[in-house]
């Protein structure tokens, strides 16, 4: 036999035997150097399939497919909900929110408010970081510092409303805000806030903590393969009364979401999150289950209100809105996993107006949108709008527009359908080259009722984009700002949705609720804030 | 030949500097790179801070002259989301993504020069249009759905192999032959041609006469000379499986430098993208320089001055 002969042979050989290594599909990508096993491995075709689904769940490990890598593992630095629930996990702050979204201490022992402007929070005493190092007011005032300071930070935009910090003692800091802050529980929760290790960082520098994270939480991270997979184990040292549920947890950013539900089939991975409605059918059945959770996520079309436009006219807004069905398009289109809404506020944020959400959302009237446009003075055809949408960034979002387009149709407005890239949309929206109706999907980053307001009450914001100005409004908005009894800053907030609601800056249409693919031995108890955080996620009883 | 080559890699640079002015212009130009860091609903004021805070607000000459000069000391920039350089990051990629393509061209050819082989000795029969008609679905197929069929049916459904990521040595499996159909389909109809055309030659034709073997005439005369061309695709399809894998490693969550490039690309992280596409043109450069090198190896006729 030849040489060539010989080496091909060999090769298939490898091929084969490389083939013959495959076995069922491994779930944990964990390197050799991490002990635990991995998890919920699909069992080989010759085994039987567990008895009880949750046995597999007994060496406490649990694996999560997400669809994209952690952004930055510098928690003043990132913007995305992966990093943050990764800094919920692993890191302090003086609050955190538990699963029915109520804030709760976590850090801080007690607080007061001194003045309008002034808050003094005690801190527990004896909690380390993972290091070994006490952590202490100087470092939370490091932490807040940072934010202040540094405005090449992504976090920076949330804390300019605080002024500075002054350290009492090493258990108490005093911080001031620029002005009152009735949001700032909310503020010293959100994970942009963990506490960092002052000594560390500063002898060490940011990049050292990036590669790996100092912190106290729950958990910590032991491992970061960017784009392959990170892990969490428990913080032996950690000081909260809720200990960790899980001896390990393993994300792997899966993007494709094909890819993503084909692995929770095969039990490479026990959950998965922001299934595709497409997929919900496979996913729903076998080994593995759908849950939905809310979202402060509300699909909503920015409506242009600047002199001259045809949608400048409150009678064509209104009939806009009723031409739209929007319980079909919840129920149909998103099968279920959308609700009809009138209010951007989402439904779990304080503030919320009940009275604009659910079935008295949808005001679906073609023959009253018809009249009403009659009224206005302009006959079927008359009038042309540009729906701008994006394409594939929220879910069903070219199908949604599509709909919108043809119920406007129906009541004889013209669409001009305008179908964009993500990256297109957001230049879009920033840069407020929007048409007449402009369809995006907008959640609230600091789940507080005055975060999306913003839209109606704040005139210079939304200049060029909506040109919506309401001076009732901006009153409205500029008491809730500062008023620091929440029943009183609530009912405003109420307010300023009925208003926008009649006046229509933005028609909503819904507020979407997430779907997770779980193994049928887990249950999950989905918060609104997050992508994947461990504490969601349980054994199935 | 030194001086060919020394030739060849000082044409290198000034392509080199006008691919880094090309993606950083349109890196720039493509929308503010700030719309991703910040929700999109942030006030105008913060994203005006970060763009200074960025240097974003600077005259574009300005920005690429200072990356420019950046570049000539080695610093490719910063990863905005680790906080490290991003050549460094780029570098750690490029073993795995050369791991899957080395893999993949190597599934192609063991596939596509049989075949190719074979279909030039049965020309015309019904084995030769099968595989000329498997060739062309090949090329045909978008390779994201060739890989997203794989998974369906060795992985899912058949559980040979991994679905995804990169954790065992058989996760490379279905990646590469989701790559090597794409390039086979390319080398299948190369090598056929190429072998019709030399079985005709005379010293083909002299071997014959002198009684050898067909398999032995095939092996050591026909293949070396149809094999000149073939090298030319195959140089050519490194930097593409290394760099144009970009879909197969987002398919399969496979680490390498595609999906880094494309995790950078949605993330606005320029710096990352802008020397991973440097580097995929300098591997590009360097294929093609390597090919016409191996030329000379095989062909004792090719010199260059």
């Amino acid at each position: 036999m030849t040489k060539k002969a010989m080496a091909l042979l060999m090769v298939a050989a490898m091929v084969l035997a490389l083939a013959a290594c495959g076995g069922s599909a491994s779930s944990s990508a964990a390197p050799a150097s991490s002990a635990a096993p991995a998890s919920s491995d699909a069992p080989a075709s010759s085994e039987a399939p567990a008895a009880n689904p949750a046995d597999q769940f007994a060496d406490g490990v649990l694996v999560i497919g997400t669809g994209s890598d952690l952004l930055s593992t510098d928690p003043a630095n990132q913007n995305q909900t992966n990093s943050q629930d990764l800094f919920h996990m692993i890191g302090s702050q003086m609050f955190h929110r538990d699963l029915d979204f109520n804030i709760i201490p976590d850090l801080c022992v007690s607080y007061e408010q001194t003045d309008d402007v002034t808050w003094e929070f005690k801190i527990r005493e004896g909690v380390k970081f993972n290091n070994g190092e006490d952590l202490t007011a100087e470092d939370v005032a490091f932490s807040y510092d940072r934010l202040i300071n540094d405005t090449a930070l992504v976090g920076h935009s949330y804390y300019t409303a605080f002024e500075s910090t002054e350290v009492v003692d090493d258990y108490t800091i005093r911080v001031k805000t620029v002005a009152p802050r009735p949001d700032m529980l909310t503020l010293v929760s959100m994970s942009e806030s963990t506490i960092l290790p002052k000594d560390y960082v500063e002898a060490n520098g940011i990049e050292a903590y990036m590669r790996q994270p100092v912190t106290s939480g729950m958990y910590q991270l032991t491992e970061w393969v960017p784009d392959d997979h990170y892990t969490i184990v428990p913080n032996p040292d950690y000081y909260g009364e809720n200990k960790a549920t899980w001896n390990e947890v393993v994300y792997r950013p899966i993007p494709e979401s094909s890819t993503r539900v084909s692995e929770l089939l095969t039990g490479g991975v026990d959950v998965i999150y922001n299934v595709p409605v497409n997929e919900w059918e496979r996913v729903g059945s076998g080994e593995t289950h759908i849950d939905y959770g809310e979202t402060s996520r509300v699909m909503l079309m920015v409506t242009r209100l600047t002199e001259g436009t045809v949608t400048s006219d409150p009678k064509v807004r209104q009939a806009i809105e009723m031409a739209i069905d929007k319980t079909t398009i919840c129920e149909q289109l998103l099968q279920g996993a959308g609700t009809p809404t009138r209010t951007r506020v989402g439904s779990a944020v304080p503030g919320f107006n009940t009275d604009l959400f659910g079935d008295a959302a949808d005001l679906y009237d073609p023959e009253g949108a018809k009249a009403l446009l009659a009224e206005a003075g302009y006959n079927p055809g008359d009038i042309t709008v540009t729906l701008t949408s994006p394409s594939g960034r929220y879910l069903m979002d070219t199908e949604m527009s599509q709909m919108i387009a043809a119920y406007l149709e129906a009541v004889g407005i013209h669409v001009n359908l305008e179908l964009v890239d993500s990256t297109v949309m957001g230049n879009m929206f920033n840069e407020k080259t929007n048409k007449e109706l402009f369809l995006i999907g907008l959640s609230d980053a600091q789940y507080d009722g005055c975060y999306p307001l913003a839209h109606y009450g704040d005139k210079a914001r939304v200049a060029g984009q909506t040109d919506y100005d309401n001076p009732k409004v901006q009153e409205l908005y500029q008491q809730a700002l500062v008023e620091l009894d929440p029943e009183k800053k609530e009912a405003l907030e109420r307010e300023i949705q009925a208003i926008a609601a009649d006046e229509r800056p933005h028609i909503c249409i819904a507020q979407l609720k997430a779907a997770f693919g779980v193994n049928n031995g887990l249950e999950i108890h989905p918060r609104m804030d997050s992508n994947g955080m461990a504490d969601e996620i349980t054994i199935a009883k | 030949m030194l001086r060919y080559f020394l030739k060849r890699i000082g044409q290198m640079i000034p392509v080199l500097l006008i691919i880094t002015l090309i993606v950083f212009l349109l890196v720039n130009v493509a929308g503010d790179p700030t719309a991703n860091m910040l929700p999109l609903d942030a006030p105008p004021e913060a994203r005006e801070a970060l763009r200074e805070a960025m240097g974003l607000n600077r005259p574009l000459a300005v920005q690429y002259v200072d990356y420019l000069g950046d570049v000539l000391r080695g610093d490719f920039g910063t990863s905005y989301r680790s906080n490290l350089p991003a050549f460094e990051l780029a570098m750690e990629r490029i073993p795995v993504s050369l791991k899957l393509a080395g893999t993949a061209l190597l599934f192609a050819l063991i596939m596509a020069i049989p075949l190719g082989i074979f279909s030039a000795q049965f020309a015309n029969s019904p084995f030769d249009l099968v595989v000329s008609g498997i060739s062309v679905l090949g090329r045909a197929m978008p390779n994201f759905w060739v890989g997203i069929m794989l998974i369906l049916l060795f992985a899912v459904h058949l559980k040979w192999f991994p679905v995804s990521g990169a954790a065992t040595a058989s996760s490379l499996v279905l990646p590469a032959l989701t790559l090597a159909i794409q390039s086979a389909s390319q080398i299948i109809p190369l090598v056929r041609s190429n072998m019709l055309s030399i079985m005709n030659e005379d010293y083909i034709r002299t071997a014959r006469s002198k009684g050898l073997r067909e398999s032995l005439i095939i092996c050591t005369h026909a293949f070396k000379n149809a094999l000149v061309p073939v090298v030319t695709i195959v140089a050519l399809e490194l930097p593409g499986l290394i760099g144009g894998a970009l879909i197969t490693e987002t398919v399969f969550a496979w680490p390498g430098l595609g999906q880094f490039l494309i995790q950078a690309i949605n993330n606005k992280d320029m710096a990352v993208v802008q020397v991973c596409i440097f580097l995929i043109a300098v591997i590009t450069l360097a294929a093609n320089l390597l090919a016409d090198l191996v030329y000379c190896l095989i062909d004792p006729r090719i010199r260059y001055d």
